[in-house]
């Protein structure tokens, strides 16, 4: 199995911290009463009394905090269905609908558009964290996500990146999520719309959220084509028990931009032998053991040659790895 | 429990309560709870804050509760105590409490209650700590002087909406 590994390319992809969510506060609703006692003397009597029950309600607070997973995507010019991931959280202390819009043409500050899917925002129905066959499209009106406080959904916005995108160009997407309550600055109320019919008022992210990621184009692609010869103990090409398989992978750079710390790694088959020693690089021979060097073959997990192969770029060449194995 | 039964709980521990000789009688002292939110508005000129009554209240809101004692009978009456839980969903406002000519202490436990310096509360791991705000479970008023016939008076404390 070839499985060609790079660490990182280009640009390193920043990880956004997750904002923290505040809880909701009481509940939307509640009734909270207060009732005042007295006690006092005449002459040698006691007595005591109790106040009325003085009840305030409380109101319904409007708000929304959007996180992302990575504020930072990569992609290569010209890719599809490239997702930004979102998490949505109710932060209000009642339970709300929210409205979903998506914008890429429009978000300024960045090198070019990435150009909005239709449709462009699903929910992550399967929770895995990326753009997958279950997740189900966002139509507004239709499925409009709704909340409990202190609940939150993941949702994803796709884009596809032009394909004259270049190397290190930086593409944004935005999501905004209102509440249907209404919204506005602090403290606006929108009526009796409330849980169980208190008021409702824009809390202090005003009801709504908007954040935008971004995409960045590196352009680079590592490409790794492995090839094999045996040659068995009597000189000839049989794969008998005892025959040794040499294997061959070429690694190959394309694009403009620079694969940094790329390293690739090969697992040995099953029902064969590493040959101890036969691991090379550009015809060099590297040591099994992990060194100085830039190759190691490691037994565990499982048997697997590892070569780094540091930042690679059009003008690194190809990258020739050998190693044999026999068979078992 | 129940904060309702807290509450009667709460009074029964606190007052005593003996046959009168006019036990048909109603109280002497008249009590009314209220709350109010403040709010800052321009009088003549000038930016001074006043309560008004609340209009809706959300999650971090402050409420002013006032309690109103008025002595509707025609004798004095004497070593008057008023006392309030503070009520469930609502955090105190350390320093919050006034009542001119009391004594004002607190209780953390709904049982003692101490002055705002001597408030110790036993944390989870057995050792003590001075007591936070969510820690103040009701406020007592006791008056020193005699309170006359026709008298009104009245405390205050602040609690904001967790």
């Amino acid at each position: 199995m070839v499985r060609a590994r790079w660490l990182s390319v280009a640009a390193l992809a920043a990880l956004s911290a997750p904002l923290f969510a505040h809880a909701a506060g009481t509940p939307a609703g509640t009734n909270i009463q207060n009732t005042a006692q007295v006690s006092y003397t005449v002459g040698s009597s006691t007595v005591t009394a109790s106040s009325n029950t003085s009840t305030v309600r409380v109101a319904e607070m409007l708000d929304a905090v959007l996180t992302l997973a990575s504020s930072t995507v990569q992609v290569s010019p010209g890719a599809t269905a490239e997702e930004l991931v979102f998490t949505l959280t109710n932060t209000g202390n009642g339970s709300e609908t929210f409205n979903l819009t998506a914008l890429s043409a429009g978000v300024v500050g960045d090198d070019f558009d990435p150009t909005l899917a239709v449709p462009a925002i699903y929910f992550d129905s399967d929770s895995s964290g990326d753009f997958s066959g279950p997740d189900v499209a966002y139509t507004a009106g239709a499925n409009d996500p709704v909340l409990a406080a202190d609940a939150s959904v993941r949702l994803l916005v796709i884009n596809n990146i032009p394909n004259t995108a270049l190397n290190g160009n930086r593409g944004r997407s935005q999501l905004t999520a209102a509440a249907a309550s209404g919204t506005g600055a602090p403290g606006t109320s929108f009526g009796f719309v409330g849980d169980g019919g208190v008021e409702a008022v824009a809390g202090t992210t005003g009801g709504d959220a908007v954040l935008f990621g971004e995409y960045l184009v590196a352009d680079v692609q590592l490409s790794a084509v492995k090839t094999q010869s045996i040659v068995d103990q009597f000189g000839g090409q049989r794969p008998l028990p005892g025959a040794r398989i040499n294997y061959q992978i070429v690694v190959t750079h394309s694009g403009s931009g620079t694969a940094t710390a790329s390293g690739f790694g090969d697992l040995i088959p099953a029902n064969t032998t590493y040959v101890t020693g036969s691991l090379q690089l550009n015809g060099a021979a590297l040591s099994d053991t992990a060194d100085g060097d830039a190759g190691t073959f490691v037994s565990a997990p499982a048997p697997e040659v590892r070569v780094t192969l540091g930042d690679l770029s059009g003008a690194s060449g190809p990258q020739t790895i050998q190693f044999a194995v026999t068979i078992n | 429990m129940g904060t309702r039964d807290w509450v009667l709980a709460f009074a029964a521990t606190l007052l005593v309560t003996t046959l009168t000789a006019h036990a048909a009688d109603k109280p002497c002292v008249e009590l009314k709870t209220s709350g109010e939110t403040e709010q800052e508005v321009v009088e003549q000129g000038n930016k001074v804050k006043r309560l008004v009554p609340i209009d809706k209240i959300v999650p971090g809101d402050e409420v002013v509760w006032t309690i109103t004692a008025k002595n509707v009978c025609k004798t004095a009456t004497d070593n008057m105590v008023i006392a309030n839980p503070v009520p469930e969903h609502m955090t105190y406002v350390v320093g919050s409490a006034m009542g001119t000519g009391t004594d004002i202490t607190f209780s953390v436990d709904g049982q003692e209650f101490k002055n705002a310096a001597d408030l110790q509360v036993r944390a989870a791991d057995g050792t003590m700590h001075v007591a936070r705000p969510d820690d103040y479970r009701a406020v007592r008023w006791a008056y020193k002087a005699s309170f006359a016939p026709g008298a009104i008076a009245f405390v205050r404390y602040r609690a904001v909406v967790k």
